[in-house]
């Protein structure tokens, strides 16, 4: 079955990137209509209608936000695209950024329109220097031809975009971090409330989407809310990008309707596990979710249906492993990440993240007692239930999930020092 | 129920309190107890440690009670065994870096953390990891960070960023690896506050002053006043067996919110000095002799008698210096005046401040702040001219900082010098020295100009308008451009600035008042308050920043040669009589000598006897030689202090003198709070506070002065001085009172309206700016003033260990331009010549000023400044003015 190709429609069309390309695949189209034929509420509306939810992780209704922002008293207002696509195993606003970004672009400026602010901001992480190179250059496109600027179409409406990169850290993707980031500050999350579209930059009413968030507007924007309510499911309209990663045959980005079941995306799309080898899990979600296991092979890919399976869609990155795989060690380098990331806060996750690799370490090495990896478990508990922001909260799912599914690998490394699913390591 | 609050329930107790609180706040409200380690009053919410986890019925998840809002119909629970096991796992996760030295570390018995494991009963490690070793770190002289035992609350990051506005520290790697600490491990800006000390909640940062010297049970805590600057910060003297080992603060005391400076937190050790002066000493053969109390106050009546007897009670003076109590100081006065007879008396609030008694007292007929130092916090705009302010008077300085940045007020700044203070200015002018009184005026030009006055105020509540109007007549943009060097633009941004706010101040220092026409800065400032409307009201005021602890409450007292107690002048018989009856005799009616005058008469032989109490008139008074000349023509010189000064030294008799911590009485803030002063250690040897002395002495002299304790003397103020009525101890409380108080005001007033001025108006007076000739010869302006290390002309503060680590020496600061043709490099010595004399100092070449100006701080007892400066005298309040002195530099080789 092909992809449901709308938000990737105009990847490797000739020059997609720059806004020859985009102007004959039909761009900008949508925001002269909200410009020429829209009200900015009557945006926000049809985005709410639609059903559109932030494609960043936490799966937000975008119109509310819009809402929320647009309704606030202050004048001056931000609208901020977050492209700092941190998340491992994401890697889907990359080709979006780098192959389309005037798609971006449109959507920012009808985002602006329709909430009542002049200036936004891509917020792209550092190593995407080339994607920020072109869409430096892409702003500039649009801007001499008038899609971004002053009284933008004729239209009482001013607009513009600044690219700003980031230095390398992932809580910098959480929305209160990131702004603090754009202060000039180190990123750390903020205290909410207040939350950003009340106080956000500099204090104003500001709105962070993700890229791919933006990307859809213009479609809606086009197409319609029905049309966008028939993609997808009923609780989740829409496509996704869906980021294969791991023991597959084909990694890669698919685009497809919102509800997708795991066989399908893992058998019907990234071609099957690698090796004609077993599935054993799939981290759904990125490095903060929960693993499935073979049981889960008809889950429906969405916000709803993921949170009902134990785990969560996040930003739709699906890090795949087969039965080769040392759960121990899979734990370990997802511990380890969060322990190089956690910003260092709070205390639960601070502390937390930094033992959990510890404990985890001398496990792998069987210098541990069995007790510890309940100890793993009970730290986990704490950290996600009084972490200070979501990092800490998500730190620990992906090892508890797998101690649970898989105590065994946890407990032959500490009895007989060997792991049950690399035979090849001698710990 | 009203629109701003909000009701919850916590544990079962029902609160209700202001929309915006958090339920921490309710739950204090209450006295509910919940944990907490990173919360602190005032600084922003955190939300780190999550010690303070609640519950909250409907909600997912716990929540942190620091951080969340209390909402309308909220149930909380602050105690359940899911929140006790959180709380328990946070402490033992900050234990786990925490080496376990409880029982040699300083702060063990006053430790946060230890509380808390206590109370949560932590026992034992269940994670059992041991984590690496840290280096300590020592590069703050006062302060050493233990980062082994940091729990990383961020409140010492966050007191220095947010209430002290210097932002010397912050949250360095991040993760598991996180540590506070300065950037690039330098120090780059520490003002060496402590602040970050005071609010640390366990020992990771230790004062290097007082580490090991008593637990925290074996002090005793007496709450006083700092000695140093007029601020009047509150401050707890913590002692062990007589001796001072620590000062500190507490969050919401006093003036000063419980912040201090490095000369109040650690400059007391002055106290402790064995230099101190132990017993009365009498010179005989130029050496002295220490003697009994007896036999120097004998030996002092009988000298005083002899020259009254010989040349009449006027060829007797008195001086005091700003650092006594008010007790003493009125006592001073009350000996000179009752028991000798004359009004020969005056103070160092001659070298500061006579300016603005004179000007004030002309125009509003009060002397002093109009309004409270808190409010300043509150105000929409300040003005602030001629003074190092967060140097000087480093409280007032923070308030203004946090005006500026966390309240958003705007600052126009006025001074030629580049100051701390000036990074947060909307507008900064730098006029050239001396021109202060063009530039006001200019100011006042464009306001009338553009119809930017308050003229319903004018109309209403002042005198003198139209008067006023003709003098500023000339002040147009382009001639005060031309004086001031201050571009038309800018005089316009800032005119328009003050006067387009809503309430607006105007904050002043010695850079106005140290000045040949200083009563006349200080009238065009009273100028511009009262054209634009803004006095007579809250936040609205002016503000004479005073040097010294006690510089309001020595002249409130009367200890001025025109001034009775309460500024009753000496030549109002009404005022004579109030006073002449309350010490039962007759008083001399003539106004005495003022300081310059006595120094004058001194030296024509017209002056015999002295008395000097509290000052070290030799390195005070701006021209050094009028004191040495003086005080070596008098027959009979008393000099009583705390040090055996260079003035002492020249005494015929040097009496020991208590300080600030050995002594009871009041302190008179700049902001007019009269405040409690507590002795917390007795004095060492025979010492003995002031009001003692005095009183011993005027016995001698016949007349009796018999006071149990200074309590009485306070309640004889309060009796007698009129705007000190009703004052006394039981009043005073522990936070003090603004004066005045009425009966139906037991209080005090933080803010005059202009009922309290004289005749309920504000006057103007006509002002003009008399330019001074350049002096080609001594191409260079001299400049002094004070720095943030040093207090005064270093009397205290030169004789304490941590400030002399800080800034041991003077120097000659001098603009890297003028250094370069002066072929001067940073460190070389230099002599700095005037038309009065010369000094050698090394130069620190630094661009805080412009090319032609040079400046000397005169905060050091071995850089006798005054042998350079030269005094002329402001004519109304006869103020040595000595601000700027023309001087060549040559490079000593
Ligand atoms: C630790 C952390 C990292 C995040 N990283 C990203 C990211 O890289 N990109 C992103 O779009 N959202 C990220 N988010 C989610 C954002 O906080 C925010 O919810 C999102 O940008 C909102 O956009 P949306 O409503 O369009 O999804 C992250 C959240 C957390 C807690
Ligand atoms: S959970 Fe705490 S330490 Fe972790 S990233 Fe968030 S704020 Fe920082
Ligand atoms: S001593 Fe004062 S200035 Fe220095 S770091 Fe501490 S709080 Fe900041
Ligand atoms: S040094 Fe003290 S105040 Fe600063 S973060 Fe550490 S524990 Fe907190
Ligand atoms: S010197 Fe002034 S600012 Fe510093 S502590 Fe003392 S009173 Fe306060
Ligand atoms: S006191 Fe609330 S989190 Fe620290």
């Amino acid at each position: 079955m092909p992809q449901t190709k709308i938000l990737l429609k105009n990847i490797g069309t000739p020059n997609s990137e720059h806004i020859k390309g985009y102007l004959k695949n039909g761009g900008y189209k949508a925001l002269k209509h909200a410009l020429g034929e829209l009200l900015p509420e009557e945006i926000v509306e049809l985005v709410k209608r639609a059903g559109l939810r932030g494609r960043g992780g936490a799966g937000f209704p975008t119109g509310m936000k819009w809402q929320f922002c647009a309704s606030d008293p202050k004048k001056i207002k931000y609208i901020i695209c977050n492209a700092d696509e941190g998340e491992p195993g994401t890697f889907k606003d990359r080709i979006l950024l780098e192959q389309d970004p005037h798609s971006l672009i449109e959507g920012m400026a009808i985002a602006g329109y329709a909430i009542g602010c002049t200036q936004g901001i891509i917020y792209i992480r550092g190593e995407y220097i080339y994607a920020a190179r072109l869409l430096e250059q892409a702003i500039e496109q649009a801007r001499a031809k008038g899609y971004l600027g002053d009284n933008i179409l004729g239209a009482d409406f001013c607009f513009d975009i600044k690219v700003f990169l980031g230095a390398g850290a992932y809580i910098c993707g959480e929305e209160t971090a990131l702004l603090d980031s754009l202060e000039g500050r180190a990123g750390r999350s903020r205290v909410k409330p207040p939350f950003p579209v009340n106080e956000g930059l500099w204090r104003r009413p500001t709105t962070v989407n993700n890229v791919e968030t933006l990307c859809s507007i213009r479609h809606i924007l086009l197409n319609g809310d029905e049309w966008f309510r028939r993609l997808g499911t009923s609780e989740c309209p829409g496509t996704k990008i869906f980021s294969i990663s791991g023991h597959v045959n084909k990694p890669g980005n698919y685009e497809l309707p919102m509800g997708t079941v795991l066989r399908d995306l893992i058998y019907e799309y990234a071609g099957g596990i690698r090796d004609g080898n077993k599935f054993k899990a799939v981290l759904p979600g990125g490095a903060s979710s929960p693993c499935l296991t073979a049981e889960h092979m008809g889950v429906a890919f969405d916000f709803y249906n993921l949170a009902r399976a134990g785990s969560m869609l996040g930003s739709g990155a699906l890090i795949v492993m087969d039965e080769t795989t040392c759960m121990v060690g899979a734990g370990l380098s997802v511990a380890r990440f969060f322990e190089h990331e956690s910003c260092g806060r709070c205390t639960p996750c601070r502390e937390g993240a930094g033992w959990i690799v510890n404990i985890l370490n001398r496990i792998y090495n069987g210098e541990a007692k069995l007790a510890e990896i309940d100890l793993i478990v009970e730290l986990a508990d704490n950290m996600r239930a009084s972490s200070f922001c979501p990092l800490g909260m998500a730190a620990p799912n992906a090892v508890v999930s797998f101690i649970k599914n898989f105590r065994d690998d946890f407990e032959e490394h500490i009895k007989y020092k060997r792991c049950p699913a690399r035979k090849d390591l001698d710990v | 129920m009203s629109d701003n609050l909000v009701s919850l329930t916590i544990d079962g107790i029902k609160v209700s309190l202001e929309k915006g609180s958090t339920i921490l706040d309710a739950a204090q409200k209450k006295k509910v107890y919940i944990p907490t380690l990173c919360h602190y009053p005032e600084l922003t919410r955190f939300g780190a440690c999550r010690l303070c986890l609640v519950e909250v019925e409907g909600f997912r998840k716990l929540v942190a009670a620091c951080t969340t809002p209390a909402t309308e119909g909220m149930v909380v629970h602050t105690v359940t065994p899911e929140i006790n096991d959180m709380r328990k796992t946070v402490v033992e996760l900050l234990l786990l870096h925490h080496p376990l030295d409880c029982l040699t570390c300083d702060r063990g018995g006053d430790c946060e953390l230890q509380k808390l494991a206590f109370t949560l009963r932590v026992t034992g490690d269940r994670f059992g990891f041991k984590t690496e070793e840290y280096p300590v770190d020592d590069t703050n002289l006062f302060i050493q960070r233990n980062f082994k035992k940091c729990v990383l609350c961020g409140r010492c990051v966050r007191v220095c960023d947010e209430t002290r506005n210097v932002g010397a520290l912050g949250f360095y790697e991040r993760g598991f690896s996180t540590v506070i600490g300065y950037p690039y491990n330098k120090l780059v800006n520490c003002e060496y506050c402590g602040q970050c000390l005071s609010v640390c909640p366990v020992g990771a940062l230790i004062c290097k002053l007082s580490a090991y010297e008593a637990r925290p049970w074996q002090v005793e805590k007496q709450r006083s006043i700092c000695a140093y600057c007029g601020c009047g910060c509150s401050l707890y003297l913590e002692h062990k067996k007589n001796n001072l080992v620590k000062v500190s603060s507490e969050y919401g005391m006093g003036a000063n919110n419980g912040l201090l400076c490095v000369k109040g937190r650690f400059g007391y050790d002055f106290v402790g000095s064995e230099k101190r002066l132990t017993s009365p000493l009498i010179k005989v053969n130029n050496s002295f002799k220490q003697v009994g109390w007896a036999q120097a106050l004998g030996y002092i009546a009988d000298g005083f008698k002899k020259v009254i007897e010989n040349k009449g009670a006027q060829s007797v003076a008195g001086a005091a210096g700003a650092r006594c109590t008010n007790e003493a100081d009125y006592l001073f006065q009350k000996f000179m005046r009752a028991a000798l007879g004359t009004n020969n008396v005056d103070s160092s609030v001659r070298l500061e401040h006579a300016p603005s008694i004179s000007a004030m007292l002309g125009a509003l007929g009060v002397a002093g702040a109009t309004n409270s130092l808190a409010e300043l916090k509150q105000t929409d705009a300040i003005l602030l001219i001629g003074s190092n302010i967060t140097a000087s008077q480093v409280i007032a300085g923070i308030y203004v900082k946090q005006a500026v940045r966390q309240y958003g007020a705007k600052l126009i700044v006025i001074d030629p010098r580049s100051l701390e203070i000036s990074r947060f200015a909307d507008v900064w002018l730098r006029p050239e020295p001396g021109t202060d009184l063009a530039l006001i005026n200019g100011l006042l030009h464009i306001i009338i100009k553009e119809g930017l006055q308050d003229q319903e105020f004018i109309d209403k509540d002042t005198i003198g308008f139209a008067d006023f109007l003709q003098s500023i007549k000339e002040y147009t943009q382009q001639q005060v451009e031309k004086i001031t060097g201050v571009p038309a633009g800018q005089l316009e941004q800032a005119a328009r600035l003050f006067a387009g706010a809503k309430t607006g101040s105007i904050v002043y220092g010695m850079g106005i008042t140290q000045h040949s026409q200083g009563t006349d800065n200080v009238s065009a400032l009273i100028n511009l308050s009262l054209a634009t409307g803004k006095l007579g009201r809250k936040n609205c005021g002016i503000y004479p920043l005073r040097t010294t602890c006690n510089s309001q409450g020595v002249a409130d007292m009367g200890v001025l040669p025109d001034y009775y107690p309460g500024y009753t002048a000496c030549d109002d018989m009404d005022g004579r009589r109030h006073f002449a009856r309350g010490w039962g005799v007759d008083l001399p009616d003539k106004k005495g000598l003022y300081l310059p005058q006595m120094l004058e008469a001194a030296k024509e032989g017209k002056l015999s006897a002295m008395y000097i109490m509290g000052e070290n008139l030799l390195s005070a008074y701006p021209e050094r030689k009028q004191v040495e000349e003086a005080l070596c023509a008098l027959d009979f010189l008393v000099v009583q202090d705390i040090f055996l000064t260079e003035t002492a030294k020249m005494a015929d008799v040097v009496l020991p003198a208590a300080s600030f911590a050995e002594e009871s009485g009041t302190f008179t803030n700049l902001e007019r709070r009269v405040q409690p002063v507590k002795a917390a250690i007795s004095p060492p040897g025979e010492a003995k506070p002031d009001w003692e002395i005095i009183a011993g002495i005027s016995n001698a002299c016949g007349f009796v002065m018999d006071y149990a304790a200074s309590r009485e003397i306070t309640e004889e103020i309060g009796r007698l001085a009129p705007l000190y009525k009703g004052i006394n101890s039981e009043v005073l409380g522990t936070d003090g009172v603004f004066w005045p108080l009425d009966d139906n005001n037991k209080t005090g007033k933080p803010y005059f309206s202009m009922s309290d001025f004289y005749e309920g108006k504000g006057r103007f007076t006509a002002v003009d700016y008399q330019s001074e000739a350049e002096n080609s010869e001594y191409p260079f302006m001299l400049i002094t003033g004070g720095i943030l290390f040093h207090h005064g002309s270093g009397a205290m503060s030169n004789r304490t260990k941590g400030l002399n680590y800080l800034n041991a020496t003077g120097y000659v600061e001098i603009n890297p331009e003028d250094a370069d043709r002066l072929g001067l490099v940073e460190g070389d010595l230099v002599e700095v010549v005037s038309a009065g004399g010369k000094i050698e100092v090394k130069a620190k070449i630094a661009d805080r000023y412009r090319s032609g100006i040079v400046f000397v701080p005169g905060n050091f007892i071995d850089l006798p400044v005054n042998k350079v400066m030269q005094v002329k005298a402001d004519g109304a309040s006869h103020m040595p003015a000595a601000k700027l002195t023309p001087v060549k530099i040559r490079k000593v080789t």
